[in-house]
């Protein structure tokens, strides 16, 4: 595994009209790595991550300071098309929203956008395969032409990540994405997290520190808008350097 | 870290846990000094000591099945889970203590039996408050998460090595000179006994440091006990 930066932020400040979110942030999201985000409500770590996507661009009142790199590009350059970004880095939301479709059509919709399939073949071959890398397809193979909204919440939430990696993208945000299932649905999410990685670089975001520790490869501690510590995940939860983080992953601040 | 969780229960546990091995080390130190005071008074048989032993070893099983408790249902990081995952091994060792200090009046009394002379057990006194003032310093560096404590207990035990050496060379020599006695031999044993409660004291101290800074103290500790290399 290598050690290759994918993303990285520079003094990275995040405002909601007058109140800072995000305190002048630099960090660096290795490559084909999990790295979780944790910290308590309103730390800012959803945020952060959202700074990824550029999806804090659809709140009027945010205004995001400083630079996102990805490969060459700065990605929180303003005349980036934040459609196009969206292909590169996809999300996955903490309640499953497929759209009111076929299960077929809610992963077929973002490679026929984005031009990546030109037939009808080439569609089909794209969903198996995004639906196979999500653990979905032997569930839902001979019924492809049903409702999504007919499947289980696990279900559901397995279908957007197929949907989010239908147009291939590099990175994958997900934003506490088994808050809303039961713990078998949660396992077989988190398994699909690290298969997933062999081919996507995975940032969560998580209130479970648990699945913090069973998922990630690399974890990052937030408090109001600061980021505390970022190391090694089996560091973090044996020996945190700092004494916010140990009061924190011990359960010993809110 | 003496901040408390926002889980009472949780705090409650650790608590419990805590009481438990302190109580197993305060009866592991009583015992030891029952053995200093009376190990050399032939008029009492020490039963007692013998007699008292299980208690520690029942303590030592409730600290294992509070550890495996606390350990499934809290998923206790960092500082609590080395808190929590020592104290069996923690306990392992006063264990031992107990069994040394048991065996010590087994010993003693077999020396009894034979008609030997307790007095040469006089040349081990020293050896067995060094030992003793480990065990007390140590206890309080665990009750307190006292690393530093803990760590010159740690340097300390070349101290008792070095006293060890002292004793079995002074024995074997008197053995030597004036011919091999069953009571020289008993010594020897029980000279040996006191300067492993002083390795088990040892080792406590190195959980002690584990806890708090999360490292092992370098396994090249100077030592200095010619007796056993």
């Amino acid at each position: 595994m290598t050690n290759a930066t994918k993303l990285s932020t520079h003094d990275l400040d995040v405002f909601y009209g007058d109140k800072q979110a995000i305190n002048n942030i630099s960090m660096a999201i290795e490559s084909n790595k999990v790295t979780s985000f944790i910290g308590p409500s309103g730390c800012g770590k959803s945020t952060f991550l959202r700074c990824f996507n550029r999806m804090n661009d659809v709140i009027p009142s945010c205004r995001v300071d400083g630079q996102i790199i990805m490969g060459d590009q700065n990605i929180n350059d303003p005349k980036l098309d934040p459609v196009l970004l969206r292909a590169r880095v996809g999300m996955v939301f903490q309640k499953p929203n497929p759209f009111p479709k076929s299960i077929f059509e809610n992963v077929a919709y973002g490679p026929r956008i984005h031009g990546l399939v030109s037939s009808k073949s080439e569609t089909a071959d794209v969903v198996e395969d995004s639906l196979k890398r999500s653990g979905l397809w032997n569930e839902v193979h001979d019924r492809l032409y049903d409702p999504a909204t007919g499947l289980s919440g696990g279900q559901q939430q397995r279908l957007c990540i197929a949907r989010a990696i239908a147009v291939s993208p590099e990175v994958l945000l997900m934003d506490e994405p088994c808050s809303a299932l039961d713990p078998i649905a949660t396992t077989i999410i988190e398994n699909l997290i690290n298969e997933l990685q062999e081919r996507f670089t995975i940032i969560i975001v998580t209130h479970s520190m648990q699945q913090a520790a069973r998922v990630s490869q690399k974890t990052a501690y937030f408090h109001l808008g600061h980021l505390i510590e970022y190391g090694e995940t089996k560091d973090i939860f044996t020996n945190p350097k700092d004494p916010q983080t140990e009061a924190y992953i011990s359960g010993k601040i809110g | 870290m003496t901040t408390r969780h926002i889980s009472t229960a949780f705090d409650n546990d650790l608590d419990e846990l805590d009481r438990l091995i302190g109580k197993m080390g305060n009866l592991a130190l009583t015992q030891f000094i029952a053995v200093i005071e009376g190990m050399g008074q032939k008029d009492d048989d020490l039963k007692s000591i013998i007699a008292n032993d299980h208690l520690i070893d029942q303590i030592e099983i409730e600290v294992y099945n509070k550890t495996v408790e606390i350990i499934a249902i809290r998923a206790p990081q960092a500082n609590d889970l080395r808190h929590i995952i020592i104290a069996p091994k923690i306990a392992s060792f006063f264990e031992r203590i107990g069994d040394y200090s048991k065996n010590i009046i087994k010993r003693r009394n077999m020396m009894i039996s034979e008609g030997g002379d307790l007095a040469i057990l006089d040349k081990l006194d020293n050896m067995a408050q060094m030992a003793r003032d480990m065990l007390v310093d140590v206890l309080d560096a665990l009750t307190r998460n006292d690393a530093n404590k803990a760590k010159s207990i740690w340097v300390s035990d070349i101290d008792l090595d070095d006293l060890h050496s002292q004793v079995y060379k002074a024995i074997y020599h008197d053995m030597v000179e004036s011919g091999a006695s069953p009571s020289g031999i008993h010594a020897l044993f029980i000279a040996k006994n006191i300067e492993r409660i002083g390795d088990f004291c040892t080792s406590i101290a190195e959980q002690v440091y584990f806890v708090v800074h999360g490292e092992i103290l370098d396994a090249d500790r100077p030592k200095n006990d010619i007796t056993s290399s």
